[in-house]
């Protein structure tokens, strides 16, 4: 009986690129970061707000108004757009270049 | 001869109590807004306008007789949203530096009731946004606070107010706002509410 080869004992390089594994997690992490961002920011499901509405009372004339204050809150279209591209990103690790 | 003095000096004095009391709604305060809310399909959209001027004419002796017109400016618009503020107030929309002003021109009271010092009737008059003039007719809420002014402001400042309340329901499509175009973002329907105060300093 021969030996096999040390060459022929070697496997064939099947594991996860690294790149890929990469981008999985950026991936992950993206999406992570911009629903704990959203969440925390105010859980706001309406559009992306610049200035938040405070309303007051005027005590002589009982008339309720309103006075707005700089505060950004993010809505759901920049969530979306986050989560878009934290998908995108993890999509692209499955692209495969093809064999000849 | 004295009593004949007498009786007309009191017919004057009543004379001059029953003169209308003009107001203005320039609020130093800056209290004064109306506010728009449009119950959207993807959200909600509510805002208001800050920029309220113009004078209404009242009498406590005759609410009947109360004329006015208020003015608000469309550059005074204002939502959560400093882009879609700027959106509101362009050209395609509200266009405030076309039409700068939006007012209610009261042209008479219906069903007046007062009790005590509130007065509520239906204010019919002339609502014009973006050059658009049409009818509308208004329940309010008119309250007349006498010698109220130095509350508010300063002591010696000896004057009253006139709190005007109110609500009505507009098509922005009626005033070639958009019409009939994205609805869906934009309500057609828009809910104005107006609480508003105005003075009258004595001299």
């Amino acid at each position: 009986m021969t030996e096999a080869s040390p060459k022929s004992q070697s496997p064939a390089p099947t594991g996860t690129p690294a790149w890929r594994v990469l981008f999985r997690m950026l991936g992950g992490f993206l999406a992570l970061f911009c629903f704990a961002f959203w969440a925390a920011a105010g859980w706001n499901r309406g559009w992306t707000k610049t200035q938040i509405p405070i309303k007051q009372v005027d005590d002589i004339t009982g008339i309720e108004f309103v006075t707005y204050k700089d505060h950004f809150m993010p809505g759901v279209e920049l969530l979306s757009l986050g989560v878009f591209f934290s998908l995108a990103l993890f999509a692209i690790t499955f692209i495969r270049r093809k064999s000849r | 001869m004295k009593k004949i003095a007498l009786l007309a000096s009191l017919a004057l004095a009543a004379s001059l109590n029953a003169a209308p009391i003009s107001f203005d709604f320039k609020d130093p305060k800056g209290v004064n807004a109306v506010g728009f809310h449009l119950d959207s399909v993807l959200e909600p959209i509510s805002g208001t306008a800050g920029g309220v001027t113009g004078t209404v004419s009242f009498d406590p002796a005759a609410p009947a007789s109360t004329s006015g017109k208020i003015v608000v400016a469309a550059a005074s618009l204002k939502v959560p949203n400093g882009t879609m503020t700027d959106h509101l107030l362009s050209d395609g929309w509200i266009d405030a530096k076309g039409h700068p002003e939006i007012t209610f021109e009261l042209v008479k009271l219906d069903n007046v009731k007062t009790a005590g010092t509130t007065t509520t009737a239906d204010a019919s008059g002339k609502f014009t946004l973006k050059g658009v003039t049409k009818d509308v007719t208004v329940p309010v809420k008119i309250t007349y606070l006498a010698d109220a002014l130095e509350k508010r402001t300063k002591p010696g400042n000896k004057g009253d107010l006139l709190v005007v309340r109110g609500e009505f329901t507009i098509l922005r499509g009626d005033y070639g706002i958009k019409p009939g175009q994205n609805e869906d973002k934009v309500a057609n329907e828009i809910k104005l509410s107006i609480a508003i105060v105005g003075s009258a300093p004595k001299a």
